[in-house]
């Protein structure tokens, strides 16, 4: 107890100006050499001047350590000579003048002594402090102390005030961890881990030790490494394999179409071409049967060959299953903007998306519902090549309909759909693209058919068209 | 006429059955068919002087159609070509006939269609050697002479260029037209331009 008072004491005077400490130690002098000339040197109190002389050289350095030592010396030496004069020889300790000033000599030579190492004592303390501090600041970590019982911050290095102390002076470790998702506290002892600073919106990876700090008690050092930049990093490049993944797989879809064209092509032609060989040759009139035998029935193994290529493909087909999940509408379509969003600006389509919030689930698989969407947009922003750049607009709109269905609608600006072949779109093969295919829309709706929904076309009062889709709503 | 007197039709396809089957068709239509199952092994026996023409599908492993055309160009080779082109594959064959090739069609493809293709382009390969035939008997000055003339130079200034002088240019000029047997300079152009790339003797 009395060792916490005279610490505080110290931390109080040490807080308090040059001008405060210079006056208590002259104050202290005043009150020694008083008590030395009331009790006539009975008891000898010269020793007792070192308080004020350590005081002052600790607070104050070593050249004030050193004024008060002379100081000190003057008033015991004023004091001895005026009590010398008052008292008898007899009831002297130092009734000579040579025992005397041997006396002063021994004095100031101790209290000086005293002051040096005193001051040296303070540099070296000072040094290693700030060794210490120029670790700690110079991190790029952000590392506090805190107190395990009252969570007062015992140290929080320059870092950690830049990161976490923009407001307010910080005093507690609240202050940072209230801030912390997940809070620090829930975890572990002596393990750390990734938490989110919502309010600055950074990442940061906390370790924590529990330490014994200077004086005894038991402290969590806590270092926090910035991550933000690492997680986003991470982030990015999760959601291109995202991408990548979904491109790929839309890029097999088309190039096994591809594929598949050119490979069927091979024995269709050879069949035509053995066929219009032997017509021709029956037509001549000049034919030999076995010749013509052969020829008949290499156009039978490449009829075989063709079928065989069909197969294979079904089989390919097969394999992928739809895989039924609970999804979130608006999430599928988010994703599939944001895969058609570099198509759309290249084409100057300004891309509108009108989603209606807290939709119930659908029950889905998501990879083939967006590719449903994704063919879809494509077509929307494919006929809008003529349009307007200013008048390019595709919406994708969500909402739950009258029918408790959730219904997608997504509407274009282009040249819609001729009124001689609404209804047919939906056909295999159908198609008005002078490059394409005709299977999209047929994909299209047999992917919405998979999950019972619905897809139709209608013709928008100005320009253009709209795909409706419905998927029927999950009950919960 | 004997069998290798007559026009061979040349027919490059890696598809074992489209090869045999186009042997068939052309067969059925009288023609002589040799095929090969890659570009290489086309042009390691090819014979420029028989006359014929040739049937490629443009995607092929290995030496694809286009570069067997790009090959056919640079060693001088005039045979006209046919490319037989799959789905999807018709910018390409455009491109094909842009940088030269006869024609191009899409498998499977109509007979009558196909064999009225190889009847053009073995007449135009028959059109083309007449033309060179008549040009062959040219000498090396005669032919340099013809070349400028046809390119729309004067006397007087195929004489500065090739640094001789305007008699003699006036003799090769008469020497061309003899010995080609042209009326007239727009016959000559014709007859160049029927003779495809120059063949130097």
């Amino acid at each position: 107890m009395p060792s916490t008072l005279a610490t505080g004491f110290i931390k109080y005077i040490s807080r308090q100006s040059r001008k405060f400490s210079f006056a208590l130690g002259l104050a202290l002098i005043a009150v020694i050499a008083v008590s030395d000339y009331l009790t006539f040197y009975a008891f000898d109190l010269s020793v007792l001047y070192l308080v004020p002389i350590c005081f002052i050289s600790w607070t104050l350095g070593r050249t004030s350590g050193i004024t008060f030592s002379v100081l000190s010396l003057a008033a015991w030496l004023t004091n001895n000579q005026v009590i010398s004069h008052l008292l008898p020889h007899s009831f002297l300790l130092y009734p000579y003048a040579f025992p005397r000033l041997w006396k002063a000599l021994v004095l100031l030579a101790t209290w000086i002594i005293f002051v040096i190492v005193l001051d040296k004592l303070k540099v070296a303390l000072a040094r290693a402090d700030e060794r210490f501090a120029t670790v700690l600041e110079g991190l790029y970590e952000a590392v506090y102390v805190v107190d395990q019982s009252s969570g007062e911050l015992l140290y929080l290095n320059h870092p950690c005030r830049n990161a976490f102390g923009a407001g307010e002076p910080l005093t507690s470790s609240r202050q940072i961890e209230a801030q912390l998702q997940p809070p620090p506290a829930s975890r572990d002892e002596d393990r750390g881990g990734e938490v989110f600073d919502a309010a600055r919106k950074r990442w940061y990876l906390l370790h924590s030790r529990t330490l014994r700090w200077v004086d005894g008690r038991a402290v969590r050092l806590m270092v926090a490494t910035d991550i933000t930049d690492r997680k986003q990093a991470e982030e990015l490049s999760s959601q291109q394999q995202e991408k990548l993944r979904l491109t790929s797989h839309l890029i097999t879809v088309g190039e096994m179409a591809s594929t598949l064209a050119h490979e069927i092509n091979q024995p269709l032609a050879a069949i035509a071409n053995y066929n219009m060989g032997c017509v021709r040759r029956l037509r001549a009139g000049s034919w030999d049967p076995q010749e013509m035998l052969a020829a008949m029935e290499k156009a039978g193994t490449q009829a075989e060959r063709a079928g065989r290529i069909i197969r294979r493909v079904r089989e390919l087909v097969r394999k992928r299953e739809p895989q039924l999940v609970d999804c979130d509408i608006n999430g599928v379509i988010s994703n599939a903007a944001s895969l058609i969003e570099i198509n759309a600006e290249k084409n100057n389509v300004q891309l509108k998306l009108e989603l209606a919030p807290e939709l119930p689930v659908v029950r889905a698989d998501e990879i083939m519902l967006e590719q449903a969407i994704l063919n879809l947009t494509r077509n929307g922003i494919e006929s809008m090549q003529q349009a307007p750049p200013g008048e390019r607009e595709l919406t994708i709109r969500s909402r739950l309909n009258q029918g408790g269905a959730i219904e997608i609608e997504i509407a274009d600006t282009g040249c819609g759909i001729p009124e001689a072949m609404i209804g047919n779109q939906f056909e295999s093969f159908f198609t008005t693209k002078p490059d394409g295919l005709g299977m999209g829309l047929g994909i299209c709706r047999s992917i919405m058919e998979l999950h019972n929904g619905r897809l139709w076309a209608t013709r928008n009062p100005g320009r253009g068209s709209t795909f409706h889709l419905t998927l029927p709503a999950q009950q919960t | 006429m004997t069998d290798s007197a007559r026009p061979l039709v040349h027919v490059v396809d890696d598809d074992e059955a489209l090869r045999d089957s186009l042997r068939w068709l052309l067969e059925s239509a009288g023609h002589c068919v040799a095929t090969y199952a890659a570009a290489e092994s086309f042009l390691a026996t090819y014979d420029p002087e028989r006359a014929g023409c040739l049937v490629l599908d443009i995607r092929m492993p290995g030496m694809s159609g286009l570069e067997l055309q790009d090959e056919l160009k640079r060693r001088g080779h005039t045979i006209p070509i046919i490319f037989v082109t799959g789905h999807g594959d018709v910018p390409m064959a455009v491109n094909a006939v842009k940088k030269g090739a006869l024609e191009f069609i899409e498998k499977p493809f109509n007979d009558k269609a196909f064999l009225v293709l190889i009847k053009n382009a073995l007449a135009f390969d028959a059109e083309t050697r007449r033309a060179a035939a008549r040009l062959v008997t040219l000498t090396r000055r005669e032919r340099e002479v013809m070349e400028l003339i046809v390119a729309g130079k004067r006397n007087q200034d195929i004489a500065a260029k090739l640094s001789i002088n305007i008699k003699t240019v006036e003799a090769h000029r008469a020497n061309v037209m003899r010995k080609t047997g042209v009326d007239s300079l727009a016959e000559l152009v014709q007859l160049v331009h029927d003779a495809g790339a120059p063949r130097h003797p």
